[in-house]
């Protein structure tokens, strides 16, 4: 097991993590840093991603049309009204009205009290067993998905094209706007059920299609390539939902294409969709008392799934068989597999802890191991520099794992307490054979006053992994981490051509501003 | 070849049902515990009703009427196994809709339904005992005689009403076809979450019933009461079931929608694990050491023409394996043993391919035959507006030619009945040129063969290219699928006896444009298209298990077997794709232009047909970008038609 002591210190405040180069994280002084200081890669073009939001989306606000007109409830009956108030708000909504209503006669009044009372206590009972059915939608957004600060942040969801080089990037009111590496269109998606956007998921094998996981419904959006649209209609989106499968936290995709697997807090049931026939099967398992994070391993034969209490579940995609992990200490905060599908890395709520659960390929049961080997300690540290210090480490919000299996991002959550804000990302060196290392490897810093709210790697870089951060404010940058994977070298046998120093990707004058401690 | 399906018959359907049929019949006496528990229900006299529970249950006489309605489920549970399908049928039109109910097996099914519907009631009436027990009772206050329990009579009939309609809906809405599952669940999952929303389902149903059925007992009621009360020489209680007093008892209401619930629970719930049992995936054997058994082999399963389940079944196995199972997949790479052949890979992958060939072809053909079609008929609009200006002049022309287009967009449905009805008086009579929308069903399979005896004379008459001079196909090409020979949908019995009354003709003509007739024989919008994709489901297996194959032996395929036949996966592939962007681009919901037909264009949820046409689009982008993504620049090399080689390159860009 690590700790974060002992890998190198954080860089100091006014510092910027660039890149990394020869296994050290290259930083710069935020003084002098140019405008664009992310270093060029050649062959490589980042997809610019710009802040600007529309003009006019101050005026798209989730207000309804309703609250500019004043209620109208003389001359209209009871039962109109209570019908209505049935249709718009549900029962609850109509028990109570009845219950308050002056001039209903007395029985209604007394049958909608007492129903209304045991609509509240079973709530009550429900609420006391898994307190997140208690939260309203947002706040259930809120609290299970992978965004720091769900509610605030200007950008509430990322994710990164597969196979090619562009991202979809979910902005805060509710429009999605995809860049594409080199070129300067930028489709932007609305549609009227897209609000609460919470994750966002392209579909591997697939040029076109992105699945969006809303407040109500998940939206299937089919976005041609070749097209010059800026706005693709509201036709080329495909809209699933399921009854009582509200909010949406997370959606997975098979990694083979045909199967689309989505959660949501309130449904103890999985759905497995085929999006092209609208069709989906649920996979229920009661307790745990919903689904909130789902994983598809790389290898696609087996499906992560933790619950919001202190249970997940591994289910292998054969027979559609699940083993359980019981005994946590809190709920399963964010989770990872390995390339190889061999380790699932997971932390929880409630322990500054990485898991590591080692799997064992053996037919058709999951073949996990009994329990999991705590594998990093990463509780939070004051490390002391020449003027300062810096808090480091705590709860975990986020954990990526790069596609080559030798990156691992942290992202951690704020502390009020301590006022440990959770700017600085930890980075670890992570190695599979001949058993799971992990090896902090120092700490990302963003730009003075920055916070992060998202973390994610891109799929296929040739260079090594690069790590894409969505800050607080908005901003999205890139931090390249250039190294050799070790498979690549198992399989050439020698340094392929573009890592070899005389075309080395980085300018070579970044050299002469880089300030990188030791 | 028939071997193989009597073999599949004897060993597998047979245990499969029979599995199926023991389950519904063991989980049948709990599901009546509680109806019985349901039924004897009264709020306020808890103790008497437990005790009536627990008395009905276990007495003789309650386990009698218990075994009758086992009985009664086991004939209909062998009903569905003498009536599944695995290829959907298509309704082409109205007239094809109420054929397909009235054919005498159906009838028979609807009849034997009815009976065995009645029967479960008569029992449910016996379980219930009180006052539905018998269908006679002593009259009130007076000795003199026995007077008719109409609530009985009411219960018994509501029994088989309800098989009737059962048996209609059962192939209205074809429920006797089998679904194949998107997930391999195990078979008890499955069924434990389908049951609390099926008995649901169940439920509305009976209760939506229970309201027809109470306006029905109220109308026609009176018939079967006196009919009972002059043969059983009973007297008629003082107030009588179907007036509408009788009717507003909220009991008998109660008592008939459980009866409904329990009726239709038991035989849903016995259809769904027939289902189940059956769609499970079957382990075929790849290859034997036997030649006795060799009919039992995947390879030979997948050729199989006379069942198509036991198709299905294969390509669902194929899929499977290819997809999950390392250990069947190396047997398909292998070798074989003395000569070193790829027996196995060879056998198995030009079957896939010979499907996926034939789906192309049937799809080109269609399509040429629709784009020929709609270019046809754009001439012989201009043309017979030329002749009309001839004819006229002024004001009338543009009367006469606006009621030209009329006539042709509303009385002809598709462009080749357009061209046949049109026709008529620049090329001669419509006898020439035989109506393709009504003479054959559409498939291009019959038309290729009836028009190429009729058209190759007329160089502007093409209606369908045949599939040989295909340029834009560079394999060469199988027959077209054979199998749709057999399944062509119900087609409307005039045409048997249209040849020889030729004469008939100009009346025929007359009738066809009345709007009765258009409402039952035009054919829907959709069906051409529908009837094109009914088997897709084999498609998509087969397009699946070949890119899972392809895709594993880049690493496990060791002899270099699937190399080989990498070209033709890939060009089958592209060919298909081609072949239906092509197709899904053509305007062919012509009919849907007309106005008074767009309403019914239906926006929501797609059709499930629609669904499966959607899926085979899918599933073959993601193929091939399954491959293209395995192989990557390896893929650079294999020999390929130039045009090919362009598609495949903008598909490793992901621009398609």
């Amino acid at each position: 097991m690590c700790s974060l002591a002992e890998g190198p210190p954080p860089p100091a405040e006014g510092c910027i993590t660039v890149c990394e180069e020869n296994g050290d994280l290259v930083t710069i002084q935020a003084r002098n840093a140019p405008v664009n200081y992310t270093p060029r890669i050649a062959g490589f073009e980042y997809p610019s991603i710009s802040t600007s939001t529309e003009s006019l989306c101050s005026l798209a606000s989730d207000e309804a049309a309703q609250s500019a007109f004043q209620p109208h409830v003389d001359e209209v009956s009871l039962w109109k009204q209570a019908w209505y108030t049935c249709r718009v708000h549900g029962l609850t909504e109509m028990l109570d009205e009845l219950s308050k209503n002056e001039t209903a006669p007395w029985p209604v009044t007394t049958l909608a009290c007492g129903c209304l009372t045991t609509v509240t206590m079973v709530n009550l009972f429900r609420g006391s067993l898994y307190p997140h059915l208690m939260l309203s939608p947002e706040e259930m957004i809120h609290e299970f998905s992978a965004a720091k600060d769900w509610q605030d942040s200007e950008i509430r969801a990322f994710a990164w094209h597969q196979h090619t080089n562009k991202c979809a990037v979910a902005w805060k009111d509710n429009t999605i706007k995809i860049f594409i590496s080199g070129s300067d269109v930028v489709p932007t998606l609305k549609h009227r059920q897209q609000r609460g956007v919470s994750c966002l998921a392209w579909k591997p094998l697939s040029a076109t299609v992105l699945a969006v996981g809303c407040r109500g419904c998940i939206l299937i959006w089919h976005i041609d390539p070749n097209s010059l649209s800026t706005r693709p209609t509201a036709s080329a989106a495909q809209v699933l939902s399921h009854n009582g499968h509200a909010p949406i936290t997370c959606l997975s995709w098979d990694p083979r294409g045909r199967l689309l697997v989505s959660s949501s807090p309130r449904d103890t049931a999985i759905l497995v969709w085929d999006v092209p026939r609208e069709a989906c099967v649920p996979l229920k398992r009661t307790s745990g008392g919903g689904v909130a994070l789902l994983r598809y391993s790389p290898d696609s034969s087996k499906l992560f799934a933790s619950s919001p209490s202190q249970v997940f579940r591994v289910w292998e995609t054969r027979t559609w068989t699940c083993e359980k992990w019981t005994q946590l200490s809190g709920r399963c905060k964010s989770a990872c597999w390995s390339p190889d599908g061999r380790f699932l890395l997971f932390c929880t709520e409630d322990e500054p802890a990485i898991f590591a659960l080692n799997f064992i390929h053996s037919g058709s049961k999951t073949g996990g191991a009994e329990s999991a080997i705590k594998c990093a300690d990463v509780s939070e540290l004051f490390i002391k520099d020449e003027i300062y210090g810096t808090r480091v480490g705590g709860l975990i919000q986020d954990m990526v794992w790069d596609n080559t299996g030798e990156r691992l991002a942290v992202l951690f959550k704020s502390n009020k307490e301590t006022g440990n804000t959770g700017e600085l990302i930890a980075l670890f060196n992570t190695r599979l054979t001949p058993t799971l290392q992990l090896i902090p490897s120092g700490f990302v810093r963003g730009e003075p006053g920055e916070v992060p709210e998202l973390i994610s790697f891109k799929p296929n870089f040739n260079h090594g992994a690069l790590l894409t951060i969505c800050w607080h404010s908005g901003k999205v940058t890139f931090v390249p981490l250039l190294f050799i994977p070790s498979s690549t070298l198992a399989e050439n046998g020698r340094i392929p051509a573009h890592f070899t120093q005389k075309s080395t990707p980085l300018p070579q004058e970044l050299f002469s501003v880089s300030n990188s401690k030791k | 070849m028939a071997s193989n399906k009597d073999w599949y018959m004897k060993d597998v359907f047979h245990w499969r049902t029979g599995a199926s049929i023991a389950w519904s019949m063991l989980l049948l006496p709990p599901a009546l515990g509680v109806y019985i528990c349901l039924a004897h229900f009264s709020l306020l006299h808890p103790t008497a009703w437990l005790i009536g529970w627990i008395r009905t249950c276990f007495s003789f006489h309650g386990m009698s009427c218990i075994f009758l309605v086992l009985l009664c489920s086991l004939f209909a549970g062998f009903s569905n196994a003498m009536s599944y399908i695995a290829v959907p049928y298509i309704h082409r039109n109205r007239v094809s809709i109420i054929l397909s109910v009235t054919r005498p097996p159906r009838l028979l099914h609807a009849a034997g339904h009815a009976l065995l519907g009645g029967v479960t009631a008569w029992s449910c009436c016996k379980l219930i005992g009180g006052s539905y027990q018998e269908l006679s009772t002593r009259c009130n206050g007076e000795e003199s005689g026995l007077c008719l329990n109409e609530r009985h009579l009411f219960l018994v009939l509501f029994g088989a009403f309800l098989g009737a309609v059962y048996s209609v809906a059962y192939f209205l809405h074809r429920q006797n076809l089998l679904t194949f599952n998107i997930i391999q669940q195990v078979k008890f999952f499955q069924v434990k979450s389908s049951v609390p929303q099926s008995v649901l389902k169940n439920s509305v149903w009976a209760l939506r019933l229970c309201a027809y059925y109470f306006a029905f007992y109220y109308l026609c009621g009176c018939l079967f009461k006196s009919w009972l009360l002059t043969n059983l020489q009973l007297q008629e209680l003082p107030i009588p079931v179907d007036s509408i007093r009788g009717l507003l008892d909220v009991r008998l209401l109660w008592q008939a929608w459980l009866v409904g619930t329990i009726i239709t629970h038991l035989w849903t719930f016995s259809l769904y694990l027939f289902k189940v049992f059956n769609t499970e995936v079957y382990e075929f054997p790849i290859e034997t050491a036997f030649s006795t058994s060799e009919e039992c082999t995947l390879y030979r399963a997948l050729g199989q023409q006379n069942s198509p389940l036991v198709k299905y079944l294969a390509y669902q196995d194929l899929s499977i394996l290819a997809e999950h199972s390392p250990a069947r997949r190396k047997q398909i790479f292998t070798l074989s043993q003395p000569g070193g052949h790829p027996h196995n890979w060879t056998r198995i992958s030009s079957e896939c391919l010979a499907l996926i060939a034939s789906l192309t072809d049937r799809l080109i053909v269609h399509q040429e035959w629709a784009a020929n079609g709609i270019n046809r008929e754009k001439r012989m609009q201009i043309e017979e507006e030329k002749k009309k200006k001839k004819n006229q002049s002024g004001k009338d022309t543009q009367r006469a030619s606006s009621s030209t287009s009329f006539y042709s967009t509303a009385t002809s449905p598709g462009p080749h009945q357009r061209i046949a009805t049109l026709s008529a008086t620049p090329y001669g009579t419509p006898a020439d040129y035989p109506a393709p929308g009504y003479g054959t069903p559409r498939t291009p399979a019959r038309h290729n063969a009836s028009y190429s005896a009729v058209t190759p004379g007329r160089g502007d008459s093409v209606w369908v290219d045949s599939p040989g001079s295909q340029s834009y196909v560079p394999s060469t090409r199988r027959p077209i699928h054979e199998q749709y020979s057999g399944m062509s949908p119900q087609r409307p019995p005039y045409l048997s006896f249209r040849r020889p009354f030729v004469f008939l003709q100009p009346r025929i003509a007359v009738i066809r444009q009345l709007p009765l007739y258009r409402y039952f024989v035009d054919p829907f919008p959709e069906a051409d298209n529908r009837l094109l994709f009914t088997d897709t489901q084999l498609h998509i297996w087969a397009l699946e298990a070949l890119a899972s194959l392809v895709a594993a032996s880049y690493t496990e395929d060791s002899y270099g077997v699937v190399q080989k036949s990498l070209p033709d996966i890939l060009t089958e592939m592209l060919a298909l794709y081609n072949a239906l962007e092509k197709l899904l681009k053509l305007p062919t919901l012509l009919t849907a232009r007309d106005p008074r037909e767009l309403k019914v264009t239906r926006i929501g949820p797609a059709h499930p047909d629609d669904q499966l046409r959607n899926d085979l689009r899918t599933t073959v982008k993601t193929s091939l970008h399954r491959i293209s993504s395995t192989f990557s620049k390896h893929l650079k090399s294999v020999p390929l038609a130039l045009e090919y080689k362009k598609q495949l390159d903008e598909l490793m860009d992901y621009k398609i």
